[in-house]
């Protein structure tokens, strides 16, 4: 019975200890994160990556006095970019912020940009630890939150091994090329078709996806995946040789090189898989060159998701340093698919009339 | 057959039937405005390809803006796309035309902002309808009149010129005229540049001074970059050049060279000259495309005509 006064007057200042809240968030890096990756970080970019810490006041107290503290994992270097809340510091890896104010309902946010290391060796996770002291009218508080995030690859081995990769997928193929004599099987109007084929995929129809591919949003893509299939499948049904798809990705890559200036010599390996899985799937169909709609919808497929998951999975972050949001890039070779299944399906009908008329 | 032939042939044209996307060579920069004044110049701005939207960056200004340009470049600019700039809660309205427009859309769209700025910190956000494309950066440069200042030369040019290994297009040069550049002292220059690439050696020189190495490297975010030089001692006393070299850059876009120089004392009475804009060339559709084409349909009724 004699506790009941302390019990009552800790029930009656209960509520007001519990209203005073500040809730501590962090969004890194500052992107658009329906396209890139949360808290991923990427070794070795040449800029520095913004991040930006949300205080909210979610409880009835006005608070006050608040001083933020981050500190920043890995010794990254920092930098504070001019924004509207002006006492921010960086000193040893600690951002500091101090905020006079903040009313109940009411959120402050500041930013603060940080390095990643040049490289690493294998994905790292980290922290940034906030914590936050606050004056809420009864006495100082505390209040802390830790921001998990993961720093990738690629350092230079990863990419250097990719680049060795490339080199060794040419080297093989040209390998594979000489001791089966297989360019010698292409006459002259092979490597023709083959040229010209791989000039309208590399340079009319890449112009034509480049200009108008915003007209279908999302699914601009199509406009690029279905002539390449349509393109790929008449190359298939009129040369009927082994190793068409490999020749025509090989040249489709030569001649944007040339004609766009695009630098992917020491990829070329990689591009050039796009055709040997082609070709592998022409073999594996006893040399159906395409002759069946639905072989034709499966080379189609194949080379248009492979070639989507390549560009999302390996080449942007191994050579661009991006990662893309796992549902976006996954999307995107889900577009890639129909596009592969809509051009196979064309390109079928197309490259058998074409057939029927020139050979 | 025909009937494929003509398809194909119709499939082929429609690029050349419609407005190329293909924006050409764009606009080599040009000095937009001059003067003197007793003050200073600001350029600041941020801060990457992020795909923000809002995309927001902020500008702690002096007092006394005299002049300034706000630019948004952007990338994969095509017809129908706008950018809406709001400063400091004052919207400024839509804009759908870029000023410079170069290569495969990558664009700038410039305002003048003199009368929209206040001393102290500013808020410039932009928002945009850019299907797979956005604002690069947000940058402003400003003239600002500081009586206690000594009397400073300023030019600020600005364009949007896609040095290119497609197009052969190795270098750009903008040189900054006057006869007045005499007892003078610390000269700066800022310059900022879209598109350049880690590793791959551009050069830039002032004054035939090599500033720097690799500048466009990304390195104010990605895709961007912004430098500020300080080139007193390359200063001459009539024209200064400021080139820059594309070097093994496969693209590479300089947007802005803004040069300020500080006089010992006062040389004439302060002015400031603005200049006529200079407009984007039309656009057009790549040779190779064209041949590509031609060539394929002249392939393909040979091809038909052969086996008749």
């Amino acid at each position: 019975m004699k506790h009941l006064p302390l019990l009552l007057l800790l029930l009656f200042f209960l509520p007001h200890l519990a209203a005073a809240e500040l809730d501590i968030g962090m969004n890194i890096p500052l992107k658009n994160k329906e396209i890139y990756q949360e808290n991923r970080l990427v070794a070795g970019i040449s800029w520095h990556e913004r991040g930006q810490v949300i205080l909210t006041n979610s409880g009835d107290e006005n608070l006050e006095n608040i001083i933020v503290s981050v500190e920043v994992p890995l010794q990254m270097d920092i930098e504070i970019p001019i924004q509207s809340l002006k006492n921010i510091s960086a000193d040893n890896n600690i951002v500091t912020a101090r905020i006079d104010e903040l009313g109940p309902g009411e959120s402050v946010s500041f930013i603060f940009s940080v390095k990643p290391p040049e490289s690493i060796e294998f994905k790292k996770k980290a922290s940034f630890v906030i914590s936050a002291s606050f004056d809420d009218g009864i006495g100082p508080r505390t209040s802390s939150y830790t921001h998990g995030i993961e720093i990738v690859p690629p350092p230079s081995w990863i990419t250097y091994g990719t680049v060795l990769a490339s080199i060794s997928i040419i080297f093989l193929a040209f390998l594979f090329a000489w001791k089966f004599k297989v360019l010698e099987s292409f006459t002259t109007i092979d490597l023709i078709t083959i040229a010209l084929l791989a000039g309208l995929i590399g340079v009319v129809f890449r112009w034509f996806w480049q200009t108008f591919n915003d007209l279908l949003g999302p699914l601009g893509g199509l406009l690029f995946t279905i002539p390449t299939a349509v393109l790929m499948i008449i190359a298939l049904q009129l040369v009927r040789k082994p190793g068409t798809a490999t020749l025509l990705f090989t040249v489709v890559e030569l001649v944007a090189l040339v004609v766009w200036g695009t630098n992917v010599t020491v990829w070329m390996g990689w591009y050039m898989t796009e055709g040997i899985i082609v070709d592998i799937l022409v073999l594996l169909f006893k040399k159906d060159y395409a002759d069946r709609r639905s072989t034709a919808i499966i080379y189609a497929v194949a080379r248009s998701a492979y070639a989507y998951w390549m560009f999302y999975f390996f080449f942007a972050p191994a050579v661009w340093k991006v990662y893309y949001a796992p549902w976006y890039a996954w999307g995107e070779v889900g577009i890639a698919t129909i596009g592969g299944f809509i051009g196979g399906a064309i390109g079928y009908s197309i490259a058998k009339k074409v057939r029927g008329a020139m050979m | 057959m025909k009937g494929i032939v003509l398809l194909i042939s119709i499939l082929l044209l429609v690029p050349l039937a419609s407005a190329g996307e293909w924006r050409g060579e764009g606009t080599p920069l040009y000095t937009i405005a001059e003067g003197s004044i007793h003050g200073g110049v600001y350029v600041g701005g941020g801060h990457g390809l992020t795909y923000e939207d809002p995309y927001v960056e902020y500008f702690d200004l002096p007092d006394n803006i005299e002049y300034a340009r706000l630019y948004v470049p952007m990338w994969n600019y095509n017809e129908g796309d706008w950018v809406e700039v709001t400063i400091n809660e004052n919207i400024l309205g839509k804009k759908s035309e870029p000023d410079y427009v170069a290569a495969w859309g990558i664009c700038d769209y410039v305002f003048n902002v003199t009368d929209e700025l206040s001393p102290g910190m500013n808020t410039v956000s932009v928002t945009y309808h850019n299907t797979n494309g956005a604002p690069y950066s947000i940058v402003l440069v400003a003239v600002y009149k500081d009586a206690t200042m000594p009397q400073t030369m300023f030019w600020i040019a600005e364009g949007n010129h896609a040095l290119s290994e497609m197009k052969k297009i190795d270098n750009a040069e903008v040189i900054f005229e006057s006869e007045h550049l005499k007892a003078t002292t610390n000269a700066t220059l800022w310059t900022m540049m879209i598109a350049g690439n880690e590793g791959e050696m551009d050069k830039l020189y002032f004054n035939s001074h090599l500033l720097g190495e690799d500048v466009g490297r990304r390195k104010s975010g990605a895709y961007f970059d912004l430098d500020r030089w300080d080139v007193t001692e390359f200063v001459g006393t009539t024209n200064n050049t400021v080139r820059f070299e594309r070097g093994d850059e496969s693209y590479i876009h300089p947007f802005n060279a803004i040069l300020s120089v500080e006089y010992t004392q006062d040389q004439r009475d302060d002015y400031l000259q603005i200049n006529p804009k200079v407009e984007s060339k039309e656009t057009t559709v790549p040779v190779a495309v064209i041949v590509v084409m031609v060539i394929s349909i002249l392939f393909l009724v040979y091809m038909v005509r052969r086996k008749k």
